[in-house]
């Protein structure tokens, strides 16, 4: 590093701290939203990705498992299924989204009623308790358990019925509600949709198959959509997401131009005010490369330092924040932290250009006036 | 002589301005310096002298003839090749110091040769060596700021040398300092100039600065003038040319002055003025 580099930006101690500290905020915001940005990503296509199935049968109009209002009916449906040699297996599923009250608290819950005999759509990871609940039983989400208190042995009432929790899972957390299984014959009884499901959970012996599979449901029988695991958890990613990711990307964009204003008006008013002496060390036969690296060396540590703090106050304020507000679902990625240093990167060279072009202006003519 | 002439201006004129409002600070200009020679340029404001520093030192641009250092012609030369030739061949000694108020008194002499944090020892020694000779051996570690203005050119003095140059320019020097202080600089520029063979050319108001110089040049109207005869104004202090300059006399005595408002001071007490002698 230069010495005049060095000892401009220390030797102002309070503009340091300003110009690291307005990084930092601009690091903490990007870094904030990114990771806010994966954890939500995470939650809400999560159980969709989890669940053991190929792919997914639903009524025509739906699109995702958020706002799902698909009826089916399952009657006939295992003699249909069996007479298809590439299924390995398939099961019913039910998923309403509904109110639910317990612990003296209001919530919102995805009522799921799942196969207890094939598993599928069932807990993710039993984290507590039962695996499979009986009868008047529920197993719910732990994020719903934190949130609210609810614990084995509570009493949830959703659907008009009182259900005993008597397990707790992981991997069922839709941020804005969250899972509680129950059998599909209780979910039948409860929601009053005997012999009928939501969706029907295919496995295929080849899932490289499934796409096609699941077009030649659309085109064979009308009234019926098919999706794989993959697109069905993407449009349900793209439920939530896809009105949140054009206001994440405004903040993210405001988050870079405040930490680019920051450090840009900081590195500039440190050149100006250090004007006089670039002019000295033009006149004793500096080049502009010099004078010029000086100032980026500047601009780029102050980057680096504001970086280091952002960063490191995310990933304390991650956890944090997460237990104050349970929607604050983050997810901090080497990758995400790797990109937000470039982003700094970026940032730092750009504030270093304006002040860069007042330098290469200074005539060192001036500094012989007294 | 000729083979130890250090800068060398040929017909130099430096034109400001267009049409009407075309000013000549310097009007073919000849100059020469040599190693081991003291060379003070005078005038009035505005004759030229500061244009004509900042010619020599390759900062500014004749708009015509030629400026020789070191045996370089340099008129042809780009920006960076003028920079190396400053920064290899001419030392500045400002009358502000000049100093950059963040790095110490040893690295302010140092960074003429050693930009970055680590510099080489033999950049540290030189440096070092140079405080030394110049009474700075304890003020080393100090700041511009902790240091008397005395001090601080003598830190300057120290940076012009750092790069081992042939030639030093000096612009009013003494200018910033008391009277002991300003014995104390010139004294020391003469001393670089015949003990280290330096060529120093010094532009200053300041009469006392003719004391240490082999040579002295008065500039007026952007030229050399020789055959002038100058008298010091008894009360405002400053060099002033005979032939122009405003005139007392006060018991068979003429006294010179540069202003109306220097002569109105005498008037008013013309004992306490005359003791100091007009030259």
């Amino acid at each position: 590093m230069l010495i005049v580099a060095r000892k401009n930006l220390f030797s102002e101690r309070t503009r340091l701290v300003i110009s690291v500290g307005g990084i930092a905020l601009s690091v903490l915001l990007i870094t904030f939203l990114l990771a806010l940005f994966r954890g939500w990503n995470e939650k809400i296509g999560g159980f969709v990705d989890d669940v053991d199935a190929d792919i997914w049968i639903a009524r025509e109009g739906t699109t995702d498992f958020i706002v799902a209002a698909s009826i089916l009916p399952l009657e006939g449906a295992d003699e249909r299924f069996g007479q298809i040699d590439s299924i390995a297996r398939w099961s019913p599923l039910i998923a309403i989204p509904m109110g639910a009250t317990g612990n003296g608290s209001e919530m919102d819950i995805h009522l799921i009623g799942f196969d207890p005999v094939s598993e599928m759509g069932g807990p993710v990871r039993v984290t507590e308790g039962e695996s499979i609940p009986g009868p008047g039983e529920v197993i719910i989400d732990e994020a719903l358990s934190r949130r609210y208190g609810m614990d084995i042995g509570d009493t949830l009432n959703a659907a008009g019925t009182d259900w005993e929790v008597v397990g707790k899972s992981s991997g069922g957390d839709f941020v804005a509600s969250q899972a509680v299984f129950v059998t599909i014959e209780q979910a039948q009884e409860a929601l009053l949709l005997e012999g009928l499901a939501t969706f029907l959970l295919v496995e295929m012996h080849d899932p490289d198959r499934a796409q096609g599979y699941a077009r030649t449901i659309e085109h064979n029988v009308p009234g019926l959509v098919g999706f794989t695991s993959e697109d069905f958890a993407a449009a349900t990613r793209d439920r939530i997401l896809g009105d949140v990711i054009p206001i994440l990307t405004v903040i993210l964009i405001l988050a870079f131009i405040v930490g680019l204003a920051v450090s840009g008006l900081t590195i500039y008013t440190a050149t100006v005010e250090k004007a006089r002496e670039y002019g000295i060390l033009k006149a004793v036969g500096f080049k502009n490369s010099y004078l010029y690296r000086a100032v980026f060396e500047q601009s780029i540590v102050t980057g680096l330092l504001g970086f280091g703090t952002g960063a490191g106050l995310t990933i304390l304020a991650g956890s944090f924040i997460q237990d104050l507000v349970p929607q604050f679902v983050t997810l901090i990625r080497w990758q995400d932290i790797l990109g937000v240093a470039g982003i700094t990167l970026i940032m730092s060279v750009l504030a270093a250009y304006v002040p860069v072009r007042r330098i290469a202006a200074i005539d060192p003519v001036a500094v012989f006036k007294a | 002589m000729a083979s130890n002439v250090a800068l060398r201006l040929g017909n130099v004129t430096k034109i400001y301005g267009l049409g009407d409002a075309e000013v000549r600070a310097l009007d073919g200009v000849d100059f020469e310096a040599s190693a081991g020679e003291v060379v003070v340029i005078m005038g009035p404001s505005g004759a030229g002298k500061t244009t004509f520093l900042t010619i020599a030192g390759t900062l500014l641009k004749a708009t015509s003839g030629t400026i020789e250092i070191a045996g370089r012609e340099t008129t042809t030369l780009n920006a960076a090749q003028l920079a190396d030739i400053r920064r290899e061949n001419v030392g500045f000694i400002f009358q502000s110091f000049n100093l950059l108020e963040s790095l110490t008194a040893l690295e302010n002499v140092r960074l003429v040769t050693a930009g970055g944090v680590r510099a080489p020892a033999s950049a540290t020694n030189r440096a070092s060596e140079l405080l030394k000779m110049f009474g700075l051996g304890h003020r080393m570690r100090s700041l511009p700021k902790q240091l008397s203005g005395g001090e601080k050119q003598r830190v300057a003095i120290a940076r012009s040398l750092m790069n081992n140059p042939e030639i030093i320019l000096a612009d009013e020097p003494t200018g910033n300092l008391d009277y002991k202080r300003g014995q104390e600089v010139m004294q020391l520029l003469r001393q670089i100039s015949v003990e280290l063979g330096k060529a120093v050319v010094i532009v200053s108001h300041d009469h006392r600065v003719r004391e240490v110089a082999h040579r002295s040049l008065w500039l007026q109207d952007g030229q050399f003038r020789d055959k002038i005869v100058t008298a010091n104004d008894p009360v405002c202090g400053q060099l002033v040319e005979v032939e122009t300059a405003l005139t007392l006399t006060w018991e068979d005595e003429a006294y010179y002055f540069h202003a109306a408002g220097c002569r109105e001071v005498f008037e008013g007490n013309p004992e306490k003025f005359a003791r100091s002698g007009s030259g």
